[in-house]
């Protein structure tokens, strides 16, 4: 084949604004311009920008099967005649010709050259040839983590590798993204298609397609017809996740919810969370003031949650629960969450949410609110992680017993309302667990654990006081519900073990004080903690 | 207290007192001081009370936590849709 012939299976440009919404217009039923004022190209355009993009290359006719399923299901019952192609277009951050690339193609470029185009491999995306919902199947690295001052975890990702003519492109941290199309999935069906992408890594279960998503959801009882799609509801996102093979964990958001504290514990160990929340307009009204009731649209929204950005030095909003008008705070790690990452279809992947604390909490409900570009306001309303079935124990489970500890050891302490106690708590499985203890530089302290045997999900729960980590516990979260899931207990500070130990003696030795420690703390964690 | 009736009521925690600054502190290194009136204030009343109001805030927490994770019939029914 010649190269003339060649060019037109795949055509390369140079990164502009033009060329990108040139590559995703279709001849047919979306032009250039009207691509222009798609707000998922316009941010895709300056995400791809912004991870460095110089070129781009549009594979012309690319068989996607995302989007064949939604075909079969949907599009070729149409009456206009829908194309069941699409195409990919490619990204690099670095500048490429068509020679060139046919050369990597052919494998007629020198080995330095042919790594040197893989290592500047930034993704793909599909562009569909639908009207409006252009944005297929997406896959692009995300930002690097010193983009935000070294503070961006992005978790919920996985490796991808996309076949570039014979050539296996990698892309090391992503998670696939789409728009809803309104047909065949809404946004509850792409948020659980983007969660079962990691889910299926995480614990090899399937990762369905958006059609099939929506077609299991609507098994149970429904008041709106399949397809078009108009949503699911809450059920029915539960029914779609347990047809995986998963279990639907599920947190129903008040302000007293340690909302920002259970979303750490479970994206730590990168599980995707799906955050369902009410949507507002913002006007002229700050974040902090807002009345849900006032400048709700009344429309519920689904996101999938996949990273945070974590600033150690500075709080964003401490979890709290109030009891007879008076707050009692659970300060973990999450406090230091100042923006979450997550796949909103009416934005793009990996869109910024900045996170802003509800002062008065009388009537809101919920402890933050996040916010978006465009003067739109999230309220956080549910929370539904797929987890396995053997995870049992929750990450509320484990902030009950971390109240009852650090509010114990706040008051004998004598810390007073800013307290110094601090929790990081987080879910692991136990060979990421055991690769972390062999990576730490703890000159053998910890060998102990590396031999003795965990069960395969655990809850960290990691105590910091003043600044040093002092104390932690391993729960077996494969543990049958009202158990004592605690059965490791260790020290990471033999003195702050001296002072603990000391102040339970004194604690023991009135009756009346040891009787009331005991119904707080529980006598097996008592045991633990003086041994 | 006395560093004696200290020593004798602890058995087998390995603490220490020191004079610093004038007041008795627990935990040589000062790294976790506490001063000896703190100590005291686990012999008062007051700490006893304030157990009491702890003891009832985690009833209040175990019920609200245990509240976030049940989820209403009303609820399953909401639409996500936008």
């Amino acid at each position: 084949l010649s190269n003339s012939n060649l060019s037109h299976n795949f055509k390369s440009e140079p990164f502009t604004e033009e060329n990108l919404y040139n590559a995703l217009s279709d001849t047919k039923r979306f032009s250039a311009s009207e691509v222009a004022s798609h707000p998922r190209a316009r941010y895709l355009y300056g995400y791809l920008k912004d991870i460095q993009t110089h070129t781009l290359v549009v594979e012309k006719e690319y068989v996607d099967g995302d989007y064949l399923e939604d075909f079969v299901a949907f599009y070729s019952t149409c009456f206009q005649g829908y194309e069941r192609f699409c195409k990919r277009i490619h990204f690099f951050n670095i500048t490429l010709t068509d020679d060139e690339l046919l050369k990597f193609i052919y494998g007629e470029l020198p080995e330095l050259d042919e790594k040197r185009i893989k290592r500047s491999y930034l993704g793909f995306l599909i562009a569909r040839p639908l009207p409006k919902a252009i944005i297929g199947r997406t896959v692009l690295k995300t930002y690097d983590h010193e983009k935000n001052f070294g503070c961006r975890y992005y978790t919920a990702v996985r490796k991808y590798t996309a076949n570039f003519f014979g050539i296996d492109l990698v892309i090391e941290q992503s998670l696939a993204f789409q728009e809803q199309d309104k047909a065949v999935a809404a946004c509850a069906t792409v948020a659980l298609w983007s969660a079962f992408h990691k889910s299926a890594k995480l614990f090899g279960t399937p990762a369905p397609r958006p059609a099939v998503i929506t077609r299991n959801a609507n098994q149970i009882v429904r008041d709106a017809r399949l397809m078009p799609s108009s949503g699911l509801s809450i059920d029915q996102i539960c029914h779609a996740i347990g047809l995986v093979g998963l279990e639907p964990e599920t947190f129903e958001i008040t302000k007293n919810t340690p909302l920002i504290s259970i979303i750490y514990g479970y994206l730590q160990m990168g599980l995707p969370i799906i955050l369902i929340a009410e949507v507002a307009q913002q006007g002229s009204t700050k974040p902090e003031e807002i009345q849900p009731e006032q400048n709700s649209l009344g429309l519920l929204h689904a996101i999938t949650l996949t990273g945070f950005s974590l600033r150690n030095d500075s709080c964003t909003c401490r979890d709290s629960i109030f009891n007879n008008n008076k707050r009692t705070y659970i300060d973990t790690k999450g406090k230091y969450i100042d923006e979450l990452y997550g796949h909103d279809d009416q934005y793009g992947p990996f869109c910024r949410m900045v996170v802003k604390p509800q002062f008065n909490l009388g009537k809101r409900t919920s402890s933050i609110i996040l916010e978006m570009p465009n003067n739109r306001l999230y309220m956080p309303k549910h929370l539904i992680i797929p987890i396995y079935n053997k995870i049992r124990v929750s990450c509320a489970d484990i902030i009950t017993i971390v109240a009852g500890l650090g509010n114990f050891l706040k008051l004998i302490l004598g810390d007073g309302e800013e307290t110094q106690i601090e929790w990081d708590i987080h879910l692991t499985q136990v060979n990421d667990y055991k690769k972390q203890l062999r990576a730490s530089n703890d000159n053998g302290k910890y060998n102990f654990l590396l031999l003795r045997s965990h069960p395969k999900f655990i809850w960290r729960i990691i105590l910091i006081y003043k600044e040093n980590t002092t104390l932690e516990l391993l729960s077996d979260a494969t543990e049958m519900p009202g158990a004592f899931s605690i059965y490791e207990l260790f020290w990471h500070d033999e003195e702050f073990k001296d002072i603990i130990h000391y102040l339970m003696e004194r604690t023991q030795e009135n009756p009346e004080m040891a009787n009331l420690r005991d119904s707080i703390l529980k006598k097996d964690l008592i045991q633990l903690l003086t041994q | 207290m006395a560093k004696g009736k200290k020593n004798s009521r602890s058995t087998t925690a390995k603490t220490s007192t020191q004079k610093k600054q004038g007041k008795e502190i627990i935990n040589s290194s000062g790294k976790y001081a506490l001063e000896k009136k703190r100590l005291d204030e686990l012999e008062s009343d007051i700490i006893i009370e304030k157990l009491r109001e702890l003891e009832d805030e985690m009833n209040s927490i175990v019920a609200e936590l245990e509240k976030s994770q049940m989820i209403t019939s009303e609820t399953l029914k909401q639409v996500v849709n936008l």
